[in-house]
């Protein structure tokens, strides 16, 4: 006779088997495939052969492997640290009491709302030399400025629409953190006579560090995963400036069909998110967060 | 009549029915292709034809997106889960044949004696991109070259009559452009001239012909060593980058940001000369179209022509039995059958030997610039073959920025591309 509380472990166990069935069958097992490939030579059409450390050699050797790489990390800093701070201001202005609230929320939520690839398009549409930006910095006197044709600055544009979009996300979970601080801790100090200031670094900020630190490791890792705005607006370019990794394993596998060599890139990358994802965790325990 | 006797008999007429079942299976065939509306259309109309008039043997014909649909075939033929015909780009020569992913063509079945034959009933080097090792892998459906697109108006405008004065040669672009070309506070505000820079494959087209037109190639004859830094190629990039670095008649920034359609900034007025393919007639529409005059693509040497070739083909699987391959070669040669109708329904040329005396392409002749779409088809050359060529665009693109862009010398630059090509190559 099996006992109530092994009954109940059963019946809880039956209810996340499928998340876990889910977890093993399309998480799991394509992370163990994709890192057995990475030991292969694999193009599509003939029988994969292994050739050990090679596919990571290549990459070590291939130039344009360590700019992607470079890329992805200038990217990934680029976007998330002004996500970070902007975010908060932006969650800090909506958290205050103002006329069409509601209405301004909405309107900031809408970045995340639009379809990605729509963004991408409208993006290219005003980064044009005769686009958008360039006539309204023109009133302004300011010369054309080539956003995607210039090494100097087309990696620069894209960052520049990561942190556009990102922001009312970020904003959003920000404020929801907001909201949980109770007003009285607030009320208190104000009857003690704490300033803006003062309220915000005493109070506000550390109860909501574990959003912070929520919002850090979240946006790091999207961030170091951008792939369609590099594919619709500059395809990599100019010369490579705008080369993320997840661009370049796409390439690889899905151009040049050496699929071992893109299984080895992704295989990095995973390693790079994993131990960003670590050391922030690290810091949420050392924290005690 | 026994319980038993009814078994028989149900068991009977279910297996004939499986056996007609399989059987109409068996002859029938499956056709996939890339996604272009005027075309898809028009293979959709062929394929309701065919099927009307083959019963027995109808083909079943899907439609994919040109990006995943090469991906896609590609993953299906090494599965054998590939349709039975598939429509393919002249570049995926040598990968797919060297792999044996692509049937021999039959040109008997077809129709003709032989080989030889065949090639005499299309137009000189336009079989070319798909033989490989003296076989035939694909029956071309569409061909074009690109070519010169000029603003009429434009010309009028600069003084200059578009009939007479447009310009044969690279250095001609530079004459005229110079009346052409317009500027205010020292930045080009309309062009004179530009070429395509959005895509890597478009850049090898006409880059692959110039180098060409000055006695180069990307690749040795072997195949396996870039020679795309030679002085036929060092030339080439000198003459590829004089419009923007010595002249200043063209912004690279320009074509580069403009996309999808590249040739877009010629109808917005933003160029008055632009290279483009032979689509580019239907994709501006008659009203853009009365004020654009084709010309010849400029040549280095008009005695040693070159100009950029490049087609779609049909190709059959060669997983698929015997008496499937020769209904294969019947649907080709079925859906061939009417080159004047492939170019109503697609506006792309065909590049059979007799297209322009067929009766009825009068019209096409003088209002969409067909004969110079046909000259160009027969000075056209399909770019370098190698299973690597999608690399190797790559890296000739990324030295075509380098030098246009940021203004590095055509020597270094296309040093670096011969490094990573050499690479790429010894990857194989």
């Amino acid at each position: 006779m099996i006992r109530y509380k092994n009954w109940l472990k059963i019946v809880g166990f039956l209810f996340v088997l499928p998340a876990l069935l889910h977890l093993f069958v399309f998480k799991l097992y394509p992370l163990i495939e994709a890192f057995k490939l990475s030991f292969f030579k694999y193009d599509l059409m003939s029988p994969p052969v292994f050739v050990g450390l090679l596919n990571y050699q290549n990459l070590w050797d291939n130039p344009l492997f360590h700019q992607s790489f470079l890329n992805s990390v200038i990217y990934m800093l680029g976007v998330s640290v002004p996500e970070w701070f902007l975010a908060l201001i932006l969650a800090l202005l909506l958290n205050r009491p103002m006329l069409g609230r509601p209405f301004i929320r909405l309107a900031y939520f809408i970045p995340i709302a639009m379809s990605q690839i729509v963004v991408a398009v409208i993006w290219k549409f005003m980064y044009h030399p005769q686009g958008l930006i360039n006539t309204i910095i023109g009133i302004f006197g300011i010369d054309r400025i080539n956003w995607l044709s210039s090494e100097q600055t087309a990696l620069a544009s894209l960052i520049m629409i990561g942190v556009w979009r990102g922001i009312p996300l970020f904003g959003i979970i920000y404020l929801a953190g907001l909201q949980s601080i109770p007003k009285d801790y607030h009320e208190a100090a104000m009857i003690d006579g704490a300033n803006v200031f003062q309220r915000f670094f005493y109070i506000t900020l550390p109860l909501l560090l574990p959003t912070v630190l929520f919002v850090i490791v979240i946006s790091l890792i999207s961030s170091v995963k951008v792939f369609l705005n590099p594919l619709v607006i500059t395809g990599g370019g100019p010369n490579g400036s705008t080369k993320v990794l997840p661009y370049f394993i796409y390439e690889t596998g899905f151009t040049y069909f050496r699929m071992g060599e893109a299984a080895a890139a992704s295989t990095i990358l995973f390693i790079l998110i994993f131990f960003l994802t670590l050391f922030f965790l690290k810091v949420l325990k050392k924290g005690d967060i | 009549m026994t319980k038993n006797s009814h078994i028989y008999k149900i068991l009977f007429l279910t297996a004939f029915a499986f056996n007609g079942l399989s059987s109409s299976f068996g002859a029938g065939l499956t056709w996939w292709e890339h996604s272009n509306p005027p075309h898809n259309n028009y293979s959709k109309e062929l394929v309701n034809e065919w099927n009307t008039k083959n019963p027995s043997a109808k083909v079943e014909y899907e439609f994919f997106a040109m990006t995943p649909y090469l991906k896609k075939l590609t993953t299906a033929l090494s599965t054998r889960s590939a349709s039975d015909v598939f429509t393919v780009t002249d570049s995926v020569l040598p990968s797919f044949t060297s792999k044996n992913m692509m049937a021999a063509i039959n040109p008997a079945l077809l129709g003709y004696k032989n080989l030889d034959e065949m090639k005499k009933a299309y137009l000189p080097n336009s079989l070319d991109g798909y033989i490989y090792q003296g076989k035939l892998y694909a029956v071309p459906v569409i061909a074009t070259p690109l070519s010169l697109y000029i603003n009429r108006k434009h010309f009028i405008e600069a003084g200059l009559d578009p009939d007479k004065d447009y310009p044969k040669s690279w250095d001609d672009i530079v004459k005229v452009g110079n009346k052409l070309v317009k500027t205010e506070g020292g930045k080009i505000t309309r062009e004179a001239f530009d070429f395509p820079m959005h895509s890597s494959t478009w850049t090898m087209w006409y880059f692959n012909a110039m180098i060409r037109q000055y006695g180069g190639e990307v690749l040795d004859l072997s195949g396996k060593k870039c020679t795309v830094n030679s002085d036929a190629g060092i030339q080439a990039m000198k003459t590829r980058a004089m419009y923007s670095q010595e002249y200043k008649i063209s912004d690279p920034t320009v074509s580069l940001a403009t996309n999808a359609l590249p040739a877009e900034d010629l109808p917005k007025g933003r160029v008055s000369m632009f290279i483009s393919h032979a689509g580019s007639v239907a994709q501006f529409g008659p009203d853009v179209m009365k004020d654009v005059k084709v010309v010849p693509f400029p040549q280095v040497n008009p005695k040693m022509q070159v100009a950029p070739l490049y087609g779609f083909a049909l190709a059959i699987n060669p997983q698929i039995s015997q008496a499937q391959t020769k209904t294969a070669h019947e649907f080709v040669k079925f859906v061939i059958k009417d080159p004047k109708s492939w170019y109503a329904n697609t506006a792309y040329p065909y590049p059979a030997a007799n297209f322009l005396d067929l009766p009825g392409i009068e019209d096409a002749r003088k209002n969409k610039h067909l004969d110079v779409f046909l000259n160009d088809i027969k000075v056209g050359k399909y770019v370098q073959r190698a299973p690597q060529i999608l690399e190797i665009n790559e890296a000739v693109h990324r030295a075509i920025e380098r030098v246009v862009l940021k203004g590095d010398t055509p020597k270094s630059s296309l040093d670096q591309a011969c490094k990573e090509i050499d690479t790429a190559l010894a990857q194989q």
